[in-house]
C-alpha cells in the first residue's frame, strides 16, 4: 500500500507537469482515478509570495500544515508551472527559528536600548511602542515618527499602514523597499504618460517578435516569464533576443544579439537606437504627431548623495532635477544625432554590428518588440531616464499599447505594483496614482476618509535613503520596519542605516517572521503571520489582482502584519495625537481613538464575519468582529472606481485566478490606451494616453551623464550587485552554521579570468572588496555562471553573512531617489594566509 | 540572542527572512520528497539532454514532446530536489527548467 501511494503521488506529479507543459503522457503513467481525493489534501488557489511575476499556486493543506504545492495550470500567468522559489513555498513557514512571540530589548524587567531581547506580550510591547511613539509626537510633531513597509506587504496592509501614518499621525514619513527596487519605473511612468505601470502585460510574449532585456537576468530572477518568452524563441523561427548587460549572464544564453556594454552607457545606447530610427527614415510620423509631445530634462543633476557631498555642490541642476522645457521633434533629432554608431561603440565598448542589429529590432517597421527591465535600468543614477529613453524608442515608431508591442517593466516583489505603488505607500504618494503635494488629491482623500478639511500633511516625507540618515542624525526617532530586511538591502548601510537604527535618541520596532539582522539591530521585534496563515491579496507586474485565504494558522502569537496595524491604532486618541486646533474646529472627533476614526469609521466595519467564504478561516477578522480585509479593501478601491483604476468587487477576486485593472463591467483590460481593448478610451479616438491631461505621451531629451563613481587608479573595478538563483541555494545551510560558513562562504566575488591571474589571485582565494565605505571579505568565482568582462565583478547581495551593502554607494537617482546598486569603484585585494 | 550585534557579525548563524535561506533548516518533518519539473530545450537537442537527465539519480523522464520535456523528481529532502533542479537548468541545452508539483511525504508515503 505505501509503494503504491508514493507511486499514486509520482504519477500525480507527472500528469500535473504534463499538463502544465501540453504534452500526453504514455498510458502507463497516468494517474488512478480519485487519485487526489486519495490523497486527502485540501487545495486552494494562492498567488506565490517571491516576486513580481505573479504566478498561481495550488496550495495542499492537511492538518492545518500545507504539505504539497503545484502550480496553478488555470493560472494564467504560469500556466502550471512554478520556478525554484515557488517550489520552496509550502516550507517558508517551517522554519525552525520562526519569530513566535514579541521579543523586547530589556534590561532590569524594562525596556532598554542596550538590553538584551526577552520575550513579552503582545500588550507589553504595544504598551512600550505607543509610549515611545507619544513622546517623539510631543517632541518633534509628525516628521519624528516613520514607517518602511514594501511590496511584500498585502494590499490591505499597505493600505492600513498608509492610512494609520497619514490619516493618523499626520505623518508622510512612509516607504517602501519598493523604493530601492522601481520608484525610477514609476516615475518615469508618471512623467510619460501620467499614469503609473504598464499599458501591456504578459499576453505580449506570444505575440512579439522580438525581445529586448536591457538590464535583467530574466532567466534567474524571473524564470517562468523566461519560459515563456523561451517558447516563443523556439517555436518562431525569425522572433529575436537581444539582451543587454554589464556582464554575460544566464540569459545571455538564449540571446540572438548578446550585449555587454559599460555601465552606465545604456543611456547612450538609447539615443543611438533613436538616432538610427530616425536617420533611417523609420520614425512613425503620424503617430508621433497625434500621440506625443517632447520635453527636454534638466542636466547635471547631482547624484542624491548627502547636499554637503562634493559631487552635490558641483551639480548645477541638482536643485529642481525633475524640471523639464518643451522642445520639438526637430531639436530632438539634433540631440540624438549626436549619438552616433562609432562614438556610442566607442564608449559603450560594444561592436557596431550588435548595436546596428538591436536598432534594426526597433526600426523595423514589421517587427514587433517587447522592451524588458528590472533593476538594470531602474538602480540606475539615471533610472527615471533610463526608462523614458526606452518608452522613445517605442513611442517614436508606435510600436506600444498593442497585442506583441510594448514597453515592459518587470517588478521584483508580489506586490510592488499592487501594495507599493497602486496603494501609494511611497513617502510623496495616495492611492490611485495620487500625491500628498497636489491639494485636490489630499482634499479627495480627506473626504473618503471621513477626514476634516485640510488634515492631510501636504509635505512628502522621508525617502528611504532619506530615512536611514535622518535616524542617523537624530531627526526620525522612531522607525516600525515590516515585510523588509533593510538593513541587509540599504546601500552604504554600516555608516547610515546601522548608526541609524543604533543611534540612542530612536526606537527601531521589525515585525518579521525570522530574526533578520534587521530584526536583531530593532528594540522591537513582533512576530508575523506570512503567506497562507493570513488572508492576502497581491497585485503583480501586469496589473493583475489576486487574492488567497488564510489556509493555516500561524505559530505561537504570530499575527499578521495588518492585524499589528489595526491593533495598535487602539492605543492612541486623537486628543493625543492630533492638533488642538484640528479638535478645536471639527469637536466630533475628541477623544475618539485612531482606531475608531480610521478602521471602526462606518466603512471598513461595514461586512460581517458571515461575509467570509466558508470553510475558511480569518484569524485578524475574528479577533476585530467584522470582516477587516474586505472593508480595508472597499474601501480602498473606492478611490480608484471611475478613475482608470478600478477594481472587481472583493468577492470576485476569491473566485479568479486575478484580473487586470481596470476591471470595467466585469472585464479586466489587458491593453490600455487603445479604443480596440480599454474602455477608458472614448470611440473614435483610436488611441489616448489619457493619464495626461493633453492625452500625448512625452519623448524626453537627455543625454548620457556618467555614474556617481567611476573606476579609479587606486579603486580599480566597477562593483555590480544583485541576485543569483544557485547563491541561495549555497547560502542556506552555511548561513545558519559559523563552522560551515566561514570554510564556504555562500557569496562570491564574481570575476574576470584575465583579471583574476593578473592579480594573482586562484579560483575560490580569498579576498577582501574595498570601497571609500567599507570592505567585505569574500571568495573569487571565476568559472560560475555569470561571466564578467574585464575590470568588473559582481557580488549578490542577499546573503546575510556578507553584507556587500557596506561597500556600495548610497547615490540615487536624483528624480526617484532610488539607490543605484549597480556602479560604484572598488579594489581586490587577495587576503594573505 | 546577542546584544547589539552589529552588521559585522550578524552573518554567521543568522537567517535571511524569505523562504530561500529557510530551506536548509526546515523543521523535520515527513519522509522525502517528490517534485515535477519541465525543462524546455531546443526541439532538436530533446531526445539527448532527456537521455542525459535520466542519468541523475532519482530521476525519471516521464514524457518528451517537442521542445518539453517532464521529470519527476524524488530525494529525502527539498534542498537535494532542489540543488538536482539547478544541475537540470545547468545541463547545455537547457533553456529553462520550471518545478511544477511538490509534495512532502509523510512516513507512510515513503517505504
Amino acid at each position: 500500500m505505501t509503494l503504491a501511494r508514493r507511486d499514486l503521488i509520482k504519477a500525480q506529479a507527472a500528469a500535473i507537469a504534463a499538463a502544465a507543459a501540453g504534452v500526453a503522457l504514455p498510458a502507463t503513467a497516468q494517474p488512478v482515478t480519485g487519485g487526489r481525493a486519495a490523497l486527502e489534501i485540501k487545495w486552494s488557489k494562492a498567488p506565490c509570495r517571491f516576486c513580481g511575476t505573479g504566478c498561481g499556486v495550488m496550495v495542499g493543506v492537511k492538518d492545518d500544515r500545507v504539505v504539497a504545492t503545484h502550480g496553478d495550470t488555470l493560472a494564467e500567468v504560469n500556466r502550471g508551472l512554478n520556478c525554484v522559489k515557488g517550489y520552496f513555498l509550502s516550507k517558508i513557514m517551517y522554519g525552525a527559528d520562526r519569530l513566535t512571540t514579541p521579543l523586547l530589548r530589556k534590561r532590569d524587567g524594562v525596556y532598554a536600548k542596550d538590553g538584551a531581547f526577552e520575550p513579552v506580550s503582545w500588550d507589553e510591547a504595544f504598551d512600550v511602542m505607543a509610549a515611545q511613539v507619544k513622546r517623539i509626537l510631543k517632541e518633534k510633531g509628525p516628521t519624528g515618527i516613520g514607517m518602511f513597509g514594501s511590496g511584500q506587504w498585502t494590499i490591505w496592509e499597505g493600505y492600513a499602514a498608509t492610512k494609520l501614518m497619514r490619516a493618523g499621525f499626520r505623518s508622510n514619513n512612509l516607504d517602501p523597499n519598493a523604493r530601492h527596487c522601481m520608484a525610477s519605473a514609476a516615475f518615469a511612468f508618471m512623467r510619460t504618460f501620467g499614469m503609473d505601470e504598464p499599458m501591456g502585460c504578459y499576453d505580449d510574449f506570444e505575440q512579439a517578435d522580438a525581445f529586448v532585456l536591457w538590464g535583467s537576468n530574466m532567466a534567474e530572477m524571473h524564470p517562468i516569464l523566461w519560459t515563456r518568452i523561451t517558447d516563443r524563441r523556439l517555436s518562431t523561427p525569425d522572433c529575436k533576443v537581444a539582451v543587454l548587460s554589464t556582464f554575460t549572464h544566464r540569459s545571455s544564453d538564449l540571446a540572438d544579439i548578446p550585449i555587454v556594454f559599460k555601465p552606465g552607457t545604456d543611456l547612450a545606447i538609447l539615443n543611438y537606437v533613436a538616432n538610427h530610427i530616425i536617420t533611417t527614415g523609420r520614425v512613425n510620423k503620424a503617430f508621433v504627431r497625434e500621440h506625443t509631445l517632447f520635453l527636454k530634462a534638466q542636466t547635471d543633476i547631482g547624484y542624491g548623495l548627502r547636499p554637503d557631498d562634493p559631487r552635490e555642490k558641483r551639480a548645477t541642476g541638482a536643485k529642481d532635477p525633475a524640471a523639464t522645457t518643451p522642445t520639438d521633434f526637430d531639436s530632438y533629432a539634433a540631440f540624438v544625432s549626436d549619438y552616433t554608431l562609432e562614438k556610442v561603440a566607442a564608449l559603450s565598448g560594444v561592436e557596431p554590428n550588435q548595436l546596428h542589429a538591436l536598432a534594426e529590432l526597433y526600426a523595423d517597421p514589421k517587427r514587433k518588440v517587447v522592451s524588458l527591465w528590472t533593476m538594470g535600468f531602474n538602480q540606475h543614477v539615471r533610472g527615471v531616464w533610463a526608462n523614458q529613453l526606452c518608452y522613445n524608442l517605442h513611442l517614436l515608431t508606435g510600436k506600444i499599447s498593442e497585442p506583441g508591442n510594448g514597453p515592459f517593466s518587470l517588478t521584483g516583489q508580489p506586490s510592488a505594483c499592487g501594495t507599493a505603488r497602486e496603494v501609494g505607500t511611497f513617502s510623496h504618494r495616495l492611492p490611485a496614482d495620487m500625491v500628498v503635494t497636489n491639494p485636490a488629491h489630499r482634499k479627495h482623500t480627506e473626504e473618503l476618509w471621513g477626514l476634516p478639511d485640510g488634515f492631510l500633511n501636504p509635505v512628502p516625507g522621508y525617502h528611504a535613503v532619506q530615512q536611514d540618515r535622518m535616524l542617523k542624525d537624530g531627526k526620525l526617532n522612531f522607525l516600525w520596519v515590516q515585510v523588509n530586511n533593510n538593513l541587509q538591502a540599504a546601500p552604504n548601510s554600516a555608516n547610515e542605516t546601522w548608526r541609524g537604527y543604533r543611534n540612542p535618541d530612536n526606537f527601531i520596532v521589525v515585525s518579521d517572521a525570522y530574526p533578520t539582522v534587521t530584526a536583531k539591530a530593532a528594540d522591537l521585534i513582533l512576530p508575523s503571520a506570512m503567506w497562507v496563515e493570513k488572508e492576502g491579496a497581491y497585485g503583480n507586474a501586469e496589473r493583475r489582482t489576486h487574492f488567497w485565504h488564510q489556509l493555516v494558522t500561524p505559530p505561537g502569537e504570530a499575527r499578521s502584519d495588518v492585524w499589528q496595524l489595526v491593533e495598535f491604532s487602539k492605543r492612541f486618541t486623537t486628543d493625543e495625537v492630533w492638533p488642538a486646533e484640528t479638535l478645536a474646529a471639527h469637536p466630533r472627533f475628541r477623544g475618539k481613538t485612531l482606531y475608531e476614526v480610521l478602521f471602526r469609521n462606518g466603512t471598513v466595519d461595514r461586512f460581517p464575519l458571515t461575509e467570509i467564504e466558508s470553510g475558511y478561516a480569518c484569524d485578524d477578522s475574528q479577533r476585530l468582529g467584522f470582516y477587516l480585509q474586505k472593508g480595508l479593501f472597499e474601501e480602498y478601491a473606492s478611490f480608484g472606481r471611475g478613475h482608470g483604476h478600478d477594481l472587481a468587487p472583493f468577492d470576485t477576486y476569491h473566485q479568479v485566478r486575478g484580473l487586470r485593472w481596470p476591471v470595467v463591467d466585469g472585464k479586466e483590460t489587458r491593453w490600455r490606451y487603445r479604443e480596440e481593448f480599454d474602455p477608458y478610451v472614448k470611440p473614435g479616438q483610436g488611441l489616448r494616453f489619457y493619464g495626461r491631461p493633453d492625452g500625448r505621451a512625452v519623448i524626453l531629451t537627455a543625454p548620457y551623464e556618467p555614474p556617481a563613481e567611476s573606476p579609479d587608479a587606486e579603486y580599480g573595478f566597477w562593483l555590480v550587485t544583485g541576485r543569483v538563483l544557485e547563491h541561495w541555494h549555497s547560502g542556506s545551510m552555511t548561513m545558519r552554521v559559523p563552522e560551515l560558513y566561514r570554510a564556504f562562504p555562500g557569496a562570491r566575488v564574481f570575476m574576470n579570468p584575465l583579471d583574476a591571474r593578473r592579480l594573482g589571485i586562484n579560483q575560490g582565494a580569498e579576498v577582501e572588496v574595498i570601497s571609500r565605505r567599507g570592505l567585505i571579505r569574500s571568495r573569487i568565482e571565476i568559472r560560475g555562471r555569470n561571466r564578467m568582462p574585464p575590470g568588473v565583478v559582481f557580488v549578490p547581495w542577499f546573503d546575510a553573512s556578507q553584507l556587500i551593502n557596506q561597500v556600495t554607494l548610497d547615490a540615487t537617482d536624483p528624480i526617484s531617489k532610488q539607490t543605484d546598486f549597480k556602479k560604484c569603484a572598488v579594489k581586490i585585494v587577495p587576503v594573505v594566509a | 540572542m546577542a546584544t547589539d550585534p552589529g552588521p559585522t557579525d550578524s552573518g554567521a548563524g543568522q537567517p535571511v527572512a524569505d523562504g530561500p535561506a529557510a530551506r536548509g533548516r526546515t523543521a523535520a518533518h515527513g519522509a522525502g520528497h517528490v517534485a515535477s519539473a519541465v525543462v524546455s530545450v531546443r526541439p532538436a537537442e530533446a531526445a539527448a539532454l532527456a537521455a542525459r537527465i535520466a542519468t541523475l539519480p532519482q530521476t525519471e523522464i516521464h514524457a518528451v514532446s517537442g521542445s518539453r520535456i517532464v521529470v519527476v523528481m524524488e530525494g529525502p529532502d527539498a534542498r537535494a530536489l532542489a540543488d538536482r533542479l539547478d544541475a537540470i537548468a545547468a545541463l547545455p541545452g537547457t533553456q529553462a527548467a520550471a518545478l511544477v508539483f511538490e509534495q512532502a511525504l509523510e512516513p507512510m508515503d515513503a517505504a
